[in-house]
């Protein structure tokens, strides 16, 4: 086994340092090899293999691999250096004081370090040598900006597919890499921004969906009456939700649904947005009905389909 | 093993939006009507200024999004007729040519999905409003760019050219498109005019001649009685003078009122005229007008009539010869 792993992804690597190593030095030695190996084949196939070997998808043991069996400082470092890929190829937010000290400042929740307010994270994209790990990072963050906007913010959700592709990274291609790192950040950047000024303009996350949506995209620059309009929609659909006791239905959403909408289609109205409620297939119709679902049963859930028990009013 | 999947995809919304776009494609891109409209607003904007230089037409656009977006959509109409004709002619078996151009639609509605302002193109209805609106939006958005715009109106374009072509409405475009190159049959009118061309322009002098044209035209000192009988040969002789002649001889059905209305409709169009279709019409038929005493009846007998005069005058983007008399009144300013 060891034989195998050595002609499939360590090639030239000198192994036998690894017995002795310090915790910082493996640690470093364990960053190199991960990037030498994501450089062997395009898309970071070679990591692919090697984790494989390990750990199953669901990250637990492949017991039928005999290393299990062995106990030395070597198999250690196997594992490690897996556990590591590991993270870096599900998109997995890690404990990013192993990819350089004191980048991470949230051990318990990694999710919160792959921020674009964490500048020295940035700084670190921009200018590591480990590109490949670089652009893998960088997924990391999209994916968790992912975590924190699918069920809050449909629009944000839309624009971050629109605008970065969901599609695996080759490892191997320079110009793909680089131009993928700069649009993650560039737009991370740019939903910061515009939820900063919404946040400016006194609205709370619910409110900025609403306006969000109203609108029909983002950015945008919270035209007032769709910013107005987001509020008096807000209040509507809270002031008619039934009692926290009520137990929620498919059935007492349409029971919900029906009035909101019509309050919602004469603010719409009101301001002139022009915005034709009955179309069910509009983008607007769409965020609004899953936000008022989400609302309605007082959490979030996958896989609402806003069209099933869409009643015509 | 494949362990890199990614939970990173748009929403249902979204991915139905676009659905949308592709299915309904026929009715979503079949906008006509749009162009109609942006062409009457022109027509208006024109109409309080008719010779705007170029560099106040554009600061104009600058603040009203609305002209704007007429300006450039109208800009774009048309341009991509010739790629258009030039699938006609690679494929000149019609079921091939129908699914080939569906299938260039489907990719050309794949990248006008792309585009932001697409998210609203399914709000636009048949009314005025709703075109305001989204003009707004589109110059309203910060994130793009004279390029994205005009990449958004050549889109929008092709995706109506091929949608024309499609449903086989394409005809009203491409007649003109092949006028450059088929030879057309010379109009009898203009080497020999026959005896119905005489009476007909001679009715239309005195209709033109009568007291209503000066109680309501705009310059009496440029539209005189002179140039309206200039106007009168000249629309003879054009291309459109033999249409003209068959309507007003029409042995079925009398259409000299509607002719008369549809000139009428021109002129004011072009300017000539500055006063609502109903009570033009009334004066036309009534010239003595409120000074007769009349019955009941007979008052609501002409107020049926002039209506239906004021149709025919309202109808004025119907006709063929509109762009040629408001091209002509332009170019005859006043009595040489």
């Amino acid at each position: 086994m060891h034989q195998l792993l050595k002609e499939q992804v360590f090639m030239d690597v000198d192994l036998s340092k690894v017995d002795g190593m310090s915790d910082e030095e493996r640690r470093q030695f364990t960053v190199k090899v991960a990037e030498e190996i994501l450089r062997q084949r395009h898309y970071g196939d070679s990591m692919d293999w090697y984790i494989g070997q390990f750990m199953h998808s669901d990250h637990s043991r492949r017991e039928e691999n005999p290393l299990y069996a062995e106990e030395s400082a070597l198999v250690d470092w196997y594992l490690e250096l897996a556990d590591f890929g590991f993270n870096l190829m599900t998109h997995a937010p890690f404990d990013l004081n192993y990819l350089e000290p004191g980048l991470g400042a949230h051990e318990d929740e990694p999710q919160k370090d792959f921020t674009t307010g964490n500048q020295r994270l940035v700084d670190w994209l921009r200018t590591t040598p480990h590109r490949c790990i670089a652009v893998l990072v960088a997924r990391i963050m999209l994916e968790a900006e992912y975590e924190r906007v699918v069920g809050h913010f449909d629009a944000v959700q839309d624009y971050y597919a629109e605008h970065c592709t969901s599609s695996l990274i080759d490892t191997l291609d320079e110009a793909e890499r680089e131009s993928y790192i700069k649009q993650v950040l560039e737009c991370i950047n740019a939903v910061a921004d515009h939820q900063q000024r919404g946040r400016d303009l006194g609205l709370n996350d619910e409110e900025m969906r609403v306006a969000d949506a109203l609108w029909g995209w983002m950015p945008h620059d919270y035209d007032e009456d769709y910013v107005a309009a987001a509020k008096e929609v807000c209040q509507a659909a809270e002031a008619s939700l039934p009692a926290p006791t009520v137990i929620r239905s498919r059935n007492g959403f349409a029971i919900y649904q029906k009035p909101v909408m019509q309050q919602l289609q004469e603010i719409v109205n009101h301001h002139d947005l022009n915005i034709d409620l009955t179309d069910r297939y509009n983008i607007t119709i769409g965020y609004i009905s899953e936000w008022l679902f989400a609302k309605y049963m007082g959490k979030e859930l996958d896989n609402y389909d806003p069209l099933d028990g869409y009643q015509e009013f | 093993m494949d362990i890199r999947n990614s939970n990173s995809q748009p929403t249902l919304s979204s991915q139905r939006r676009y659905e949308r776009l592709q299915v309904d494609a026929d009715r979503l891109f079949d906008i006509g009507w749009l162009i109609e409209r942006l062409m009457h607003e022109l027509r208006q904007m024109l109409a309080t200024e008719p010779a705007p230089s170029p560099s106040r037409l554009f600061s104009g656009f600058r603040r009203n999004a609305e002209q704007r977006f007429a300006w450039e959509m109208l800009h774009a109409h048309t341009k991509s007729l010739s790629k258009v004709s030039d699938l006609q002619q690679i494929f000149p078996e019609r079921d091939q040519l129908i699914s080939k151009l569906q299938e260039e639609r489907e990719q050309q509605i794949d990248l006008f999905s792309q585009l932001m302002i697409s998210k609203r193109w399914d709000t636009l209805r048949d009314d005025d409003s709703t075109w305001r609106r989204f003009a707004h939006m589109m110059y309203n958005l910060s994130a793009t760019t004279p390029e994205m715009n005009e990449r958004f109106f050549a889109l929008v374009d092709y995706i109506y050219m091929l949608t024309l072509a499609i449903l086989g409405k394409e005809k009203q475009y491409f007649q003109e498109a092949d006028n450059d190159t088929t030879t057309v049959p010379l109009p009898p009118t203009s080497t020999a005019p026959n005896l119905d061309s005489i009476d007909v322009r001679a009715e239309l002098k005195l209709f033109l001649r009568e007291a209503w044209f000066d109680k309501f035209s705009t310059d009496r000192k440029r539209f005189t009685s002179e140039w309206r009988d200039r106007f009168v040969n000249a629309l003879i002789e054009s291309d459109y003078g033999e249409a003209i002649i068959v309507d007003f001889t029409n042995e079925t059905r009398d259409k000299r009122q509607i002719v008369k209305g549809a000139i009428v409709g021109c002129l004011k169009a072009a300017g000539v005229f500055a006063e609502s279709d109903l009570s033009m019409a009334r004066a036309i038929l009534y010239p003595q007008g409120s000074k007769q005493a009349v019955g009941h009846e007979e008052e609501a007998e002409r107020k049926k009539k002039s209506k239906t005069l004021s149709s025919y005058i309202g109808r004025e983007k119907k006709q063929k010869y509109y762009y040629w008399v408001l091209e002509w009144v332009e170019a005859h300013p006043s009595e040489d």
